[in-house]
């Protein structure tokens, strides 16, 4: 899809037009749930979340500058509605333990030990708060210093928080590469 | 190792950057109803936590229920003297009488004495009154079921005497009259239609019956308040200073500090109480209470001393002892005496041998401390400092030897109050939500002199290990 064609969505939804709201609805749908699914706990918070997130895009949409892909300034406003809904909650889930939920991943999507899949799902075993910082650091590209302005904890939190986040998802990918290996 | 978390970082960045799912079927049609303005079918998670609570509780208030329907000891708030009757005549009476009783608007209800007496088949003369705060007119009172709540938080004023459940309590002007809380409950409700729109109000109002005293319990601050009973046994010295303003209190002795340290040493020493503590915020605790403590110091090298012919008196580093015992008199009268040329005075000294004095200062102490708190959990740990001014509330002196133990009186010039600084380590402990063993390292040092005059100024100071247990409301 060209610049144009974006253009005249992005026209329409700010006219409120439904159509164009469904086709820029199909345009990101997918892409912006992927994101979803690693800054949740499950499908169903994922949803949650890319039903916020979109309502947004949808009210906001008006303000969009242009200065960045409006698939990046999409991203950012659905992972700032999940960092608001972790903020809001905040709720602490124990650090699963490696011995569970191992064995819930599904061998057949397993290519090459580890689907992205398997990978989300690791993800989504971590406590919310290294879950919401690992995402941050890891694949958004954040610094310590702007994610500790927008999680609103201090840069040693979100330090030390990374650095558990990665441990836990070291330990947990050694542990799934033995027991594939084993399988295997 | 930092190569294994970036690659770490490399492997989710990379998968997940790639990854692409299809979103729910039904996501767009949810959308599209909230952008119609119809609501957003939301997963009923509240809905799912809410049910689970009530569950719980509904479970919780029907064991307390069941568990206080079959106990005997149910209490009742009695202040005047009731009659027995049996549980299904009351019930049956108060409902009766309750339910005929209408409550008119911004009017205390008077329940007269023949609604109770008819409850409880007793005559009075008394009239016990109602007081109900309710702006809705024409509201039909009505028995519902037992309201558990109401049971739970309601305010024994005092037991009811009787093995009994089947009592009814009476309370003076404005204050409610209290039924049996295990199976009669008073509600207002709305019985008629046209009331309904109304109901709402009546809802918010209920709270303000004063059927149960719950007004009290439901101020209760959860765990800010917290007692503690502590005790410890003090290792307790003292500095002494030399006095600069002697000179109006010449002692025509020149018994050094150093002589002092030597013969007198401190005994038994001890302190304990109780202390309430108030939890400000996270960080920060503050403290006062009332403490006992005790210090005895014995001197083991006696000499009295006269003043030019002055009557005979001990000295020790905390003050004089003036000795009024007759026994020590008849034995000062056989003793040798020496003056003692390097004073200003001639200064008669005999010595006691084998002989010691001991001297005993009681206080009571209020100490007020502030707390910080390291943390708090099921150990905790707070550093503390504050003063603690201790009031004399005993001062007295003995004198013992093989064959005699002789008081003598008290020591002259013991300052009323002493000013002591504190400060501490609090370890605690969890045993229970409620209470916790607590065990503090104290250090004490008295910032102002036991006694006023003398050679010397005596400043106490005191490590003490208190421990104790503390109830936290």
């Amino acid at each position: 899809m060209n610049n144009i064609q974006i253009e005249k969505i992005i026209q329409g939804c700010i006219s409120g037009k439904r159509k164009a709201q469904k086709n820029l609805y199909d345009l990101y749908s997918d892409d912006l749930f992927s994101v979803c699914l690693y800054y949740s706990k499950n499908r169903d918070e994922a949803e949650d979340i890319l039903h916020e997130g979109f309502m947004k895009v949808f009210k906001n949409i008006s303000t969009f500058k242009h200065k960045s892909s409006l698939f990046s300034w999409m991203k950012k406003i659905v992972i700032n509605t999940a960092l608001e809904r972790y903020r809001k909650q905040y709720y602490l889930t124990p650090i699963t333990d490696l011995s569970e939920n191992i064995e819930d991943i599904e061998r057949e999507n397993v290519i090459n030990h580890l689907s992205s899949k398997d990978l989300i799902k690791l993800i989504q075993e971590l406590s919310p708060k290294y879950r919401m910082v690992f995402n941050m650091y890891a694949i958004e590209g954040y610094s310590h210093k702007e994610i500790s302005k927008m999680l609103k904890i201090s840069e040693g939190t979100s330090k030390s928080n990374l650095s558990r986040a990665r441990g836990i998802l070291q330990q947990k990918v050694r542990k799934y590469f033995y027991t594939e290996a084993k399988k295997a | 190792m930092p190569e294994d978390k970036k690659n770490i970082d490399k492997l989710f960045s990379d998968y997940l950057s790639r990854y692409k799912e299809k979103a729910p079927s039904d996501a767009w049609s949810k959308l599209d109803n909230e952008l119609s303005g119809k609501p957003f079918p939301r997963k009923n998670y509240l809905f799912w936590a809410a049910a689970s609570a009530a569950i719980i509780i509904i479970a919780f208030l029907s064991g307390y229920y069941f568990a206080s329907m079959n106990s005997n000891n149910s209490e009742f708030i009695a202040q005047k003297e009731t009659k027995e009757i049996s549980k299904p005549i009351l019930e049956e009476n108060i409902k009766k009488e309750i339910a005929q009783t209408r409550i008119t608007e911004d009017k205390e209800l008077e329940v007269t004495e023949e609604i109770i007496n008819n409850s409880v088949k007793k005559t009075s003369s008394k009239t016990t009154s109602l007081f109900i705060e309710n702006k809705t007119p024409s509201i039909e009172r009505k028995i519902i079921e037992p309201n558990i709540l109401s049971l739970k938080k309601a305010k024994p004023i005092s037991d009811f005497s009787s093995k009994s459940t089947n009592k009814i309590a009476f309370i003076k002007t404005k204050q409610p009259v209290f039924l049996p809380i295990d199976f009669v409950n008073i509600n207002l409700a709305l019985n008629s239609d046209k009331n309904i729109n109304k109901s709402d109000k009546v809802k918010k109002r209920k709270s303000k019956i004063k059927v149960w005293d719950d007004d009290v319990l439901q101020k209760s601050p959860s765990n800010k308040w917290s007692i503690r009973g502590q005790f410890s046994p003090l290792l307790a010295y003292r500095e002494l200073k030399k006095n600069s303003s002697s000179n109006d209190y010449v002692t025509g002795t020149n018994m050094s500090s150093q002589h002092y340290e030597n013969v007198e040493s401190q005994i038994a020493s001890f302190s304990g109480g109780l202390d309430v503590n108030y939890k400000l915020n996270k960080r920060f605790e503050v403290q006062s209470g009332i403490y006992y403590s005790q210090n005895e110091q014995i001197n083991t090298d006696v000499y009295a001393f006269s003043n030019n012919n002055d009557p005979w008196e001990f000295r020790t580093s905390n003050g004089n002892i003036k000795i009024t015992s007759e026994t020590i008199r008849k034995e000062l009268t056989y003793k040798p005496t020496v003056k003692d040329s390097t004073t200003v005075f001639d200064v008669n000294i005999a010595n006691f041998t084998n002989s010691e004095i001991k001297q005993k200062f009681e206080y009571i102490e209020v100490p007020l401390i502030v707390k910080y708190i390291i943390f708090d959990k099921k150990f905790g740990f707070q550093i503390f400092g504050g003063i603690s001014p201790g009031f004399l509330v005993g001062n007295s002196a003995y004198f013992k030897n093989e064959n005699t133990d002789i008081n003598l009186g008290e020591t002259d010039n013991i300052n009323s109050v002493i000013y002591n600084s504190v400060i501490g380590l609090g370890l605690n402990y969890s045993l229970s939500k409620k209470i916790c063993f607590n065990f503090d390292p104290t250090f004490k040092y008295s910032l102002s002199p036991i006694n006023s005059r003398g050679d010397f100024k005596t400043y106490p100071y005191y490590f003490g290990f208190f421990t104790g247990f503390t109830y936290k409301f």
